[in-house]
C-alpha cells in the first residue's frame, strides 16, 4: 500500500478497444512518457496526475482478453500485476461488451490485486438498451464499479477518487472468487496447503502471487507457472506430487482437460453476474444479411443456388464475351493480313510471324473478354461476400470428405490460379489437411484452362457454351471430392476439427473496385500471353516447321514425329498425334494447349478456320474427353514447382503428376468408351 | 457451455449465426467470440475471421495472377 508520499501506482488493464487509451490520456493528461516492455518491442506508456494531494503513477499496461501466457500481450500484464505489484488495477471494461470484458475482470480478481472498474463507452451501452446495475454488479463482484464515458471526459474525477478510496482501505472491497465446484475446489485447498507448506516456494517465489491463483495456474497447466515454480521447486517435490494427483483426480471426475473445465465455470461466473445485473431494453434486430443467408446458406437451398451462380456465371462469360472476342479476332485477322501483305520474304519468317507468332499468341489473346468476363464475376462474387458463404455451403461436403472447412478455401482460390491456392493451404494446421488440400487442387479449373474449354466449346457446343464448361468445372469439383475422399481413407487417415468462420455483411460491389480487381487479375493473362504463350508459340511453329522442306505441321514434321510417338498412348481416348502434341506442351501452361492448336493447323489465328480444323480430328464425343483430359491432366509447371516447394518432397509431386495423369486419362477412357456404347460418333 | 457449444456447432445443420448460438448455449452473444477463441487454442475447433479465407501464402505477389485475391497482395510487390 502507498504510503502518503510514494505515488500511488495504477496500473491500466483491459482489453483491446475497450478505451484503455483514452481513460489513460483522460487520466494523466500530457504528463506521460512513451517507452517499451523490457526485452519486447510492446509498447509501454507511463504517465502522472495528481488528485487529492495524492500522486498517481499510472501503467498503461498492453490490451489482453485474459491473463493466460498464451500472447507476450497476456504474459507482459500477468507479470507487471504479480511481479511490480501495483497498488491497484483499473480494469476498463466496455460497458456494450460486457460479459466478454468481465472474464478479464474474474482473472483479475484471481490474482488478489486491488481491482476497480471503469465502466467505459456508458453512452454506448445506454444507446444500444443496455441497462447496468451499477451498485448490484460492483456487490457481485465485490470491487468498486465506476461508469465512465473515455471519449468525453465523462467519470475521470469519480475514478481517481474511487482509486484513492480504494487504495487508503476506505472504498468497499469483498474478496469475491469464481467457485469452481467441489471437486475442483477441494484441489485447490489441497494445493494452496501443498504450496504454503514448500519452505522456499512460500518464502523466495509466493510473495509475488497468491496461493490460489497459483494453485488454479497449475491446475491450468499453465507453463510459464510451471516453468517458474520449478526454479523453486524439484519436479519430485511433494508440491508437484500433489500437482500431478491433483490433475490425475479431476481429469477421471471431468474426463476432459482441466483448463477447459476452469475456465467453463469462469464463464458461468461472468455469465451469472451478467444475468443478475444487466437488462438489455430491446433485441438486436434481425439484419438484411442475416435474412438473405437464411435463403443463400440453407441447407436445402444452399448448394443449388451455388450451383447456379456458377453456371450464371459461365453462361455471362460466353454470352457476353462473344461480341468483344469477334472484335479481337479481326484485329488479329487484320494484323496477319498486314504481316502477309508486307513481309513476303523470306518465307521462313513470314510464316513464324503469322503461323507462329499471330496463329500461337493471337488464337489465345482472342479469348481475353472471357477471362476478364469471368474475372469481373468473381470479384463481384467475392465483394458482395457470398464467396465466403460458399465455404460455408461446401463445409458440410468437407466434413464427409473428412476435410477440414478451410480446405475449401484454398480449393476456391483454385479457380483463379492453382499456385496461390496451393500457397494457400499453409493455413491449414493439420499437415494431412494440407496434403490432400494440395493434391486435388488441381483438379480445380484454373483460368488458364478456360481458352481451351472456349476454343472446344465454339467449335463443337455452340449453342451450349456455357452449360458444357460449366459440367467441365463441376466434374473437377466431383473429382476433387471423390480423390479427397480415397485420400483421407487410404493415404491420411484422420478426422477434422470443426470450424467457425466470421462472414462479412453483404455488401454492393462498386464498380470501379470490380474493374480495378478483373485488371489486376486479366491483365497477368496478358503478361503470360506476352512471355511464355509467345515463347511455347515459336517452339512450336519451329517443330511445325523443320526440317526442312516438309508440309508445314504435318505428320512429317519435327511435332509431328514427335506426337506419333505419344499417339498410341492416347488413341484409346479417340484422340491423334496432334492431341498428344497439344497436351505436352499444355503442360508448361494449359493456354499452350490452344495456342499449339492455333500454330499446327497452320491458319492464322482465325477461329473459324481453327475450328473447322478441328472438326476434322475430333467429334463432339472426343472435344469433351479432351477438355476434361486438359481439366485433370498434370499441374502446369507453375504448379508443380509450388507442389514441391509446399510439400518438400519429390515423392509427393511425383505422385500429384502420376496421379492426375492417370486420372485423367481414365476418365477420358471412360467418356468415349461410354460415349461410343451409347451410339455417339467416336 | 463448452461442450454445449461445440454440439451445438458439430450438430448443426449449416452455418450457425453468433446471435442463434448463443441463444441456444444461453450464453450473451459478446462473450462468444472470446469461448470460441479458447476452444480454438485448445484444437477443438478453427476460426476464421473475416477476410482471412481471401488470404493466400504466396510469397512472391509478382508470380500470382490473382493479386486482389489475397489481402496484401500487389501492393507491397514481394512480400
Amino acid at each position: 500500500m502507498a504510503s502518503d508520499n510514494k505515488p500511488v501506482t495504477v496500473a491500466l488493464s483491459g482489453n483491446p478497444n475497450a478505451g484503455k487509451t483514452t481513460i489513460f490520456n483522460n487520466l494523466t493528461g500530457g504528463r506521460q512518457h512513451v517507452g517499451n516492455w523490457p526485452g519486447v518491442t510492446v509498447e509501454k506508456k507511463e504517465g502522472t496526475t495528481r488528485f487529492d494531494g495524492s500522486e498517481l503513477r499510472v501503467i498503461d499496461l498492453p490490451g489482453t482478453y485474459s491473463l493466460t501466457a498464451y500472447s507476450l500481450e497476456e504474459v507482459i500484464v500477468r507479470d507487471y500485476v504479480t511481479l511490480e505489484n501495483p497498488d491497484l488495477v483499473v480494469d476498463i471494461v466496455d460497458a456494450s461488451n460486457i460479459e466478454r470484458n468481465l472474464y478479464l475482470t474474474t482473472q483479475l480478481m484471481e490474482l488478489g490485486v486491488h481491482v476497480v472498474i471503469a465502466l467505459n463507452m456508458m453512452d454506448v451501452a445506454t444507446a444500444r438498451g443496455i441497462n447496468i446495475d451499477i451498485e448490484l454488479l460492483s456487490e457481485l463482484l465485490g470491487i468498486p464499479v465506476v461508469p465512465t464515458v473515455g471519449l468525453r471526459n465523462r467519470g475521470t474525477e469519480e475514478l481517481k477518487s474511487t482509486i484513492l478510496s480504494t487504495v487508503k482501505g476506505v472504498a468497499r472491497f469483498r474478496d469475491i472468487k469464481v467457485n469452481y465446484g467441489k471437486d475442483i475446489e477441494e484441489e485447490i485447498s489441497k494445493l494452496q496447503q501443498a504450496i504454503e507448506q514448500d519452505e522456499r516456494v512460500s518464502e523466495e517465489f509466493l510473495g509475488n502471487y497468491s496461493s490460489r491463483w497459483l494453485a488454479v495456474k497449475l491446475l491450468e497447466e499453465d507453463e510459464k507457472v510451471e516453468e517458474d515454480l520449478s526454479k523453486y521447486s524439484e519436479p519430485g517435490s511433494a508440491l508437484f506430487k500433489q500437482v500431478e494427483a491433483s490433475r490425475g483426480h479431476l481429469f477421471s471426475v471431468f474426463s476432459e482437460d482441466i483448463e477447459t473445465v476452469i475456465v467453463d465455470n469462469r464463464y458461468g461466473f461472468v455469465a451469472g453476474v451478467v444475468r443478475e445485473a444487466v437488462e438489455r431494453e430491446f433485441e438486436e434486430p434481425i439484419t438484411l444479411s442475416d435474412r438473405i443467408d437464411r435463403i443463400l446458406t440453407n441447407r436445402v437451398l444452399g448448394f443449388p443456388f451455388f450451383a447456379l451462380f456458377m453456371w450464371l456465371m459461365f453462361f455471362l462469360t460466353f454470352f457476353l464475351g462473344k461480341y468483344p472476342m469477334n472484335w479481337i479476332d479481326h484485329l488479329m485477322r487484320g494484323l496477319g493480313n498486314l504481316i502477309n501483305t508486307n513481309i513476303t520474304s523470306p518465307a521462313w519468317l513470314q510464316s513464324m510471324l503469322v503461323d507462329g507468332v499471330v496463329g500461337g499468341v493471337g488464337s489465345v489473346l482472342v479469348f481475353l473478354p472471357q477471362i476478364f468476363i469471368i474475372f469481373i464475376c468473381i470479384s463481384i462474387l467475392e465483394d458482395t461476400g457470398y464467396m465466403a458463404r460458399a465455404a460455408f455451403i461446401m463445409d458440410r461436403i468437407m466434413h464427409w470428405l473428412g476435410l477440414h472447412g478451410k480446405s475449401f478455401i484454398p480449393l476456391l482460390m483454385g479457380f483463379g490460379c492453382n499456385v496461390p491456392a496451393v500457397m494457400a493451404t499453409r493455413t491449414l494446421e493439420s499437415d494431412k489437411d494440407r496434403m490432400i488440400t494440395i493434391l486435388v487442387n488441381p483438379l480445380m479449373s484454373c483460368t488458364a484452362r478456360l481458352p481451351v474449354y472456349a476454343l472446344f466449346t465454339a467449335a463443337f457446343f455452340a449453342a451450349h457454351q456455357g452449360t458444357v464448361t460449366f459440367s467441365i468445372y463441376l466434374l473437377g469439383i466431383i473429382l476433387a471430392i471423390a480423390m479427397a475422399k480415397l485420400f483421407r481413407r487410404f493415404l491420411f487417415p484422420g478426422e477434422s476439427e470443426p470450424f467457425v468462420m466470421e462472414l462479412p455483411p453483404y455488401r454492393l460491389p462498386t464498380l470501379k473496385g470490380t474493374f480495378i480487381h478483373m485488371w489486376e487479375r486479366g491483365s497477368m493473362f496478358l503478361r503470360k500471353a506476352g512471355t511464355v504463350i509467345l515463347a511455347g508459340s515459336v517452339v512450336m511453329w519451329i517443330l511445325s516447321y523443320l526440317p526442312p522442306g516438309v508440309e508445314y505441321g504435318s505428320g512429317a514434321s519435327l511435332a509431328g514425329k514427335i506426337g506419333h510417338v505419344l499417339e498410341p498412348l492416347v488413341k484409346p481416348l479417340g484422340f491423334d498425334w496432334r492431341a498428344a502434341v497439344a497436351l505436352l506442351f499444355g503442360f508448361v501452361a494449359k493456354e499452350i494447349v490452344v495456342s499449339t492448336y492455333g500454330t499446327l493447323l497452320g491458319v492464322g489465328e482465325n477461329r473459324a478456320m481453327i475450328s473447322s480444323g478441328l472438326n476434322q480430328f475430333f467429334t463432339p464425343l472426343t472435344a469433351y474427353g479432351f477438355m476434361a483430359f486438359t481439366l485433370i491432366y498434370t499441374p502446369c509447371l507453375a504448379t508443380i514447382a509450388v507442389i514441391k516447394k509446399e510439400t518438400g518432397s519429390w515423392k509427393w509431386t511425383a505422385f500429384a503428376i502420376g496421379y492426375s495423369l492417370l486420372l485423367a486419362w481414365i476418365v477420358a477412357f471412360v467418356i468415349y468408351r461410354v460415349g461410343l456404347l451409347l451410339g455417339l460418333r467416336g | 457451455m463448452f461442450n454445449e457449444i461445440m454440439r451445438e456447432i458439430e450438430n448443426a445443420d449449416g452455418p450457425v449465426a453468433m446471435k442463434e448460438l448463443a441463444k441456444k448455449v444461453g450464453v450473451a452473444e459478446s462473450a462468444l467470440p472470446g469461448m470460441l477463441e479458447f476452444l480454438e487454442k485448445k484444437g477443438r475447433l478453427s476460426l476464421i475471421r473475416a477476410g482471412e479465407w481471401e488470404q493466400c501464402q504466396v510469397t512472391v505477389c509478382e508470380a500470382c495472377a490473382l493479386t486482389r485475391w489475397c489481402a496484401e497482395g500487389g501492393k507491397e510487390g514481394d512480400k
